[in-house]
């Protein structure tokens, strides 16, 4: 073996030193680098979120419904908390919150041990007070500042915002949303949380390896496009509501009974009341309930966190025949004289006697004075001569038993049965007849909500074409604005009706009122157009019914449905209100038109 | 200065512009800036004024006569030795006492006793008609002392300096590879037993059994063995925990991503966030932010780097290997034994330290505590390495008798 010589050695030692040091320079700085800019950025950035302030709500005219007002918030940053017992005791006393609530907290937030987690929401000054005398020995306790919303009408369509939980978390935490954010969680908050929310800004803070924010992004950020994202607010929106005929609706719906009032547009679908007793103070979800307003709500048997108007289904009862009387006259089985069996206050069907509800009876009447005094035997006959299953797409047609589409999330469907879902109920031996005989004047195994009647009154009102209710009226941001029409098109659906047989069906309802023997003759006012059915729906045996009216108002072009849940008669509790609901918004409309 | 005959400009040229750039690096290393914050250290003007000192330190060596560079060797060995015992007793700095504190300046007795080993054990060693097991010997008795003073301040990665000069100096007085590896043996104990104790005895049995049957002198075998032991039990003992978290920590740095590994990881992330071209002079993130500690000493080159880039290291790379050529080329024009086996022992230390320094700064060897050769702040580090320099064009100019 040939001996190397030592300088030999030596040179071979250096080119291998100097070939391992650029092979692992060149992979770190060339291979790897993107990567380590990365690392780089990550060490010294450090973003901030800016939340966009959420739109507000307000009334068609500008009334404020939701507005934003500044809450304080505490947060606890879980990473300084140095004794937790002392942190329980102390919380528990100034927040109504338990032990376990705060392990919950801490359980959930265990990822996030050095960031503001805001654990109470909206405090009383009285609880900001005294909390602040004591924050210095809790490290882990911030006071943060953000928006909270305040509603001034407690209400069912604007609903309310919460702060995101785990679940919505989870999903949306790609999307421009944080553990600390608010999003809508019922109602118009929900529907329209897109534009509402805007977009949150970024700051990038610059800090130091102590993560000491220096507080300015100068000098070193020459070469990169380092600029703080300024938030775009969300859209402020107008709805539909008139506030003023919103109040008005509240204050004369009977106190102590529960129920629903919506007012439309017939032309144009918006929504002009939407009111849904009892109601509830929305904002008791801005700040942490305490658990006997909770229990209390929560055990009311009158359930106020329910929507009537647009999520609670009932039978609709006498308001309901003028689709019976529609599917009548449209499938040629009688014409507007054609009388039909003889009232004495009921009928005989087999081996059973129907009663009519009026038990004098009415003597033998055509659709329309069947329509206009509500003669139940009319329909009893007419039923005889019907199919369930066409009657069933007749009244889909018509649009009940199918979600209006209305921009309010969470919309009951509402139900009418057919043959086969008899079958699969009560078995094949069922008397469908039996069942029709209920099902035509509104009763038996139909739900509906108000919403749904009173769509279906505005589509009878718009001479057939039925529109879709909706209460955004426009979104606006500064000057970009959009109205609902950049959200939703094609929102009108033809009526299973012929134009003379719409004629028929709103003759019979100007009859209800006009006429000294209709059932609503109470609200007809001289020189008004108004129309309108009552109904007063049997939904269980010896309990009160459910009072109807449904009609509207040629000068005014608002259709309306009134339901009181057991409230008695539809003409003497449900009608009544209705008139006032006219005379309210028609003198409205008259004082404002007189200002213009 | 450079009218002098035979006189080696490239091996200058190469030193000056090493120095001029590691002044220019300290400066950057020196200043904190972001927005409108400005601050200085004064390192660098200190740096400029050990580099003016050395100027004159350079002309004085090769001007000398070689009678009292050699009648210093042996005083120069013992003086270093003495401050190597005091440097002990002084306050602790970072957890070591590695530096005497003179007015503003701080004394590194190390880095002196550097290259006054290297030049009483080449002094040793050149002695003609000795037996390879009596260089041995020697230079290991010589190099002992001044080991296990730095081990005990403690100083792991001057330790390791040392080693490798006297390994790569015993091969240049033609001892056999075989002997040199029984000097390796306690290195690989020690390193063996910061991993395990089992390990390192594992090794030293193994190792004992191999020279066992290759017929060594039984007292070569036992002193061996005996050291083997006593290096693995004193390091298994003295070592700090840190320096165990730093070797271990080196195997996997984000164990302790806020400890022992922060220094690494930070050095990476400035190095190659630098990328091909940098981010520019003074414009260092990293540096500025002060992610990384200790960036004007043994983390300098990843300011460097960061600051620098890519191309610009390769720049670095090159002088370093110029040099580190032209040493290589001038042992072949250096005919006296003695100052062969010198030249020999400071091409391996400046070789080692800039070696292991790089490759802790890219992460590829452990955290060891080792300067930069003429780049890192610190003014006995600096002196002594371009004395040793000095050395080497004085051998080259001076070329001697033939002994």
């Amino acid at each position: 073996m040939n001996k190397l010589s030592l300088t030999q050695i030596l040179l071979f030692i250096l080119l291998l030193g100097f070939a391992i040091l650029v092979i692992a320079l060149a992979k770190l700085q060339i291979i790897d680098g993107g990567q380590y800019t990365e690392y780089a950025e990550n060490n010294y950035i450090k973003k901030r979120r800016l939340d966009a302030n959420r739109g507000e709500i307000y009334d068609r005219n500008g009334l404020p419904i939701a507005q934003n007002y500044p809450a304080i918030n505490l947060a606890i940053v879980p990473g300084f908390i140095e004794d937790k017992d002392s942190l329980k005791t102390f919380l528990s006393t100034f927040i109504d919150v338990s032990d376990e609530d705060i392990d919950n907290f801490l359980y959930e937030t265990r990822f996030r041990q050095f960031q503001e987690n805001i654990f109470s929401y909206n405090l009383k000054e009285k609880q900001v007070a005294k909390i602040a005398e004591h924050i210095n020995f809790f490290p882990e306790l911030r006071f943060v500042i953000s928006n909270t919303r305040k509603y001034h009408i407690p209400n069912h369509f604007t609903g309310y915002i919460g702060r995101i939980n785990q679940q919505e978390y989870a999903i949306l935490k790609d999307q421009d949303y944080h553990y600390n954010s608010y999003l809508g969680k019922t109602g118009i908050e929900k529907q329209y949380e897109a534009i509402l929310k805007g977009v949150d800004g970024v700051k990038l803070d610059l800090v130091n390896a102590k993560g000491r924010n220096l507080d300015l992004f100068r000098g070193i950020s020459n070469n990169r496009d380092v600029i703080n994202i300024e938030p775009i607010n969300g859209m402020d929106l107008n709805l539909t509501i008139d506030l003023k005929l919103q109040q008005m609706i509240d204050d004369t719906f009977p106190p102590d009974l529960n129920g629903a009032v919506v007012v439309m547009n017939y032309e144009n679908g918006e929504v002009l009341a939407y009111v849904s007793r009892p109601e509830f103070d929305q904002n008791i979800f801005m700040s942490k309930i305490p658990t006997t307003v909770w229990d209390s709500i929560r055990s009311n048997p009158s359930q106020p966190f329910l929507d009537r108007v647009s999520k609670a289904v009932y039978p609709p009862g006498s308001v309901f025949k003028i689709l019976t009387a529609g599917y009548g006259l449209e499938n040629k089985i009688v014409n507007r004289w054609t009388k039909l069996s003889y009232c004495d206050g009921g009928m005989q069907i087999g081996n059973r006697y129907v009663k009519c509800w009026n038990h004098f009876g009415h003597g033998s009447l055509n659709v329309i004075d069947a329509l206009k005094v509500s003669c139940d035997v009319y329909f009893y006959d007419l039923s005889f001569r019907m199919d369930l299953d066409n009657f069933c797409y007749f009244v889909k047609d018509s649009m009940l038993s199918e979600k209006t589409g209305i921009d309010i999330p969470d919309e009951a469907k509402g139900f009418f049965p057919t043959t086969q879902w008899y079958i699969d109920a009560y078995g094949k031996y069922v008397s469908i007849r039996g069942q029709m005989v209920n099902l035509s004047i509104g009763q038996g195994e139909m739900y509906m909500t108000p919403l749904q009647i009173c769509a279906l009154y505005a589509g009878i009102a718009n001479d057939g074409l039925w529109i879709k209710p909706h209460l955004l009226k426009k979104a606006s941001r500064g000057q970009e604005i959009l109205t609902f029409d950049d959200f939703m098109q094609n929102r009108e659906i033809k009526l299973p009706f012929s134009d003379e047989n719409i004629a028929i069906i709103q003759e019979s309802l100007r009859k209800v009122i006009t006429n000294y023997d209709g059932t609503a003759h109470s609200i007809n006012r001289p020189n008004r157009n108004i129309y309108g059915k009552t109904g007063s729906a049997e939904h269980k045996v010896g309990s009160v019914t459910h009072a109807w009216f449904s009609g509207y108002d040629k000068d005014t072009k608002i259709a309306i449905s009134v339901f009181v849940q057991e409230g008695g008669g539809g003409g003497s509790v449900a009608a009544p209100i209705a008139g006032q609901v006219f005379d309210f918004y028609y003198n409205y409309l008259g004082n404002n038109n007189a200002k213009n | 200065m450079l009218k002098i005959k035979n006189f080696d400009t490239g091996l200058f040229m190469a030193w000056f512009i090493l120095v001029s750039l590691g002044i220019v690096t300290i400066y950057t290393a020196s200043i904190t800036t972001y927005g409108e914050f400005y601050h200085v250290n004064n390192y660098y003007v200190k740096q400029f004024i050990f580099f003016m000192a050395i100027i004159p330190i350079f002309y004085l060596v090769l001007k000398i006569p070689f009678f009292i560079i050699d009648a210093l060797i042996i005083p120069g060995y013992i003086i270093s030795i003495i401050l190597l015992v005091i440097v002990l007793f002084t306050p602790e700095i970072n957890g070591s006492n590695r530096w005497i504190q003179i007015g503003t300046f701080r004394l590194q007795p190390s880095e002196i006793a550097k290259i006054t080993t290297i030049l009483i054990v080449s002094k040793f060693l050149a002695k003609p008609h000795q037996g390879d097991l009596r260089k041995i010997f020697i230079g290991f008795a010589l190099v002992i002392t001044p080991i296990f003073l730095i081990m005990i301040e403690p100083d792991f990665g001057t330790t390791l300096v040392f080693w490798v000069t006297i390994f790569a100096m015993l091969l240049a007085a033609d001892v056999p590879i075989i002997y040199l590896l029984i000097l390796l043996a306690p290195i690989i104990s020690i390193s063996l037993v910061i991993l395990s104790p089992f390990s390192s005895l594992f090794f030293i049995l193994l190792f004992s059994f191999v020279m066992f049957k290759l017929k060594f002198h039984w007292v070569i075998q036992a002193v061996s063995f005996i050291a083997n032991i006593f290096a693995s039990l004193v390091f298994w003992q003295i070592l700090k925990p840190y320096q165990i978290n730093r070797i271990l920590t080196f195997i996997d740095p984000t164990r302790d991503p806020l400890g022992a590994g922060y220094q690494v990881i930070q050095s990476k992330i400035a190095i190659g966030s630098g990328g091909l071209w940098g981010k520019g002079f003074l414009h260092g993130t990293q540096k500025n932010l002060d992610f990384l500690p200790e960036h004007h000493t043994d983390f300098i080159f990843s300011v460097y780097g960061e600051e620098l880039g890519f191309l610009l290291s390769l720049v670095l790379f090159s002088l370093f290997f110029f040099l580190l050529i032209k040493i290589i080329k001038s042992i072949d024009k250096i005919y006296v034994l003695e100052r062969k086996i010198a030249t020999v022992g400071i091409f391996s230390f400046l070789f080692f330290q800039m070696f292991v320094n790089i490759g802790m700064n890219i992460g590829i060897v452990p955290t060891t505590g080792v300067p930069l050769p003429f780049i890192s702040y610190g003014g006995s580090n600096l002196v002594i390495n371009s004395i040793s320099i000095a050395l080497i064009q004085k051998y080259i100019v001076e070329k001697g008798f033939m002994k």
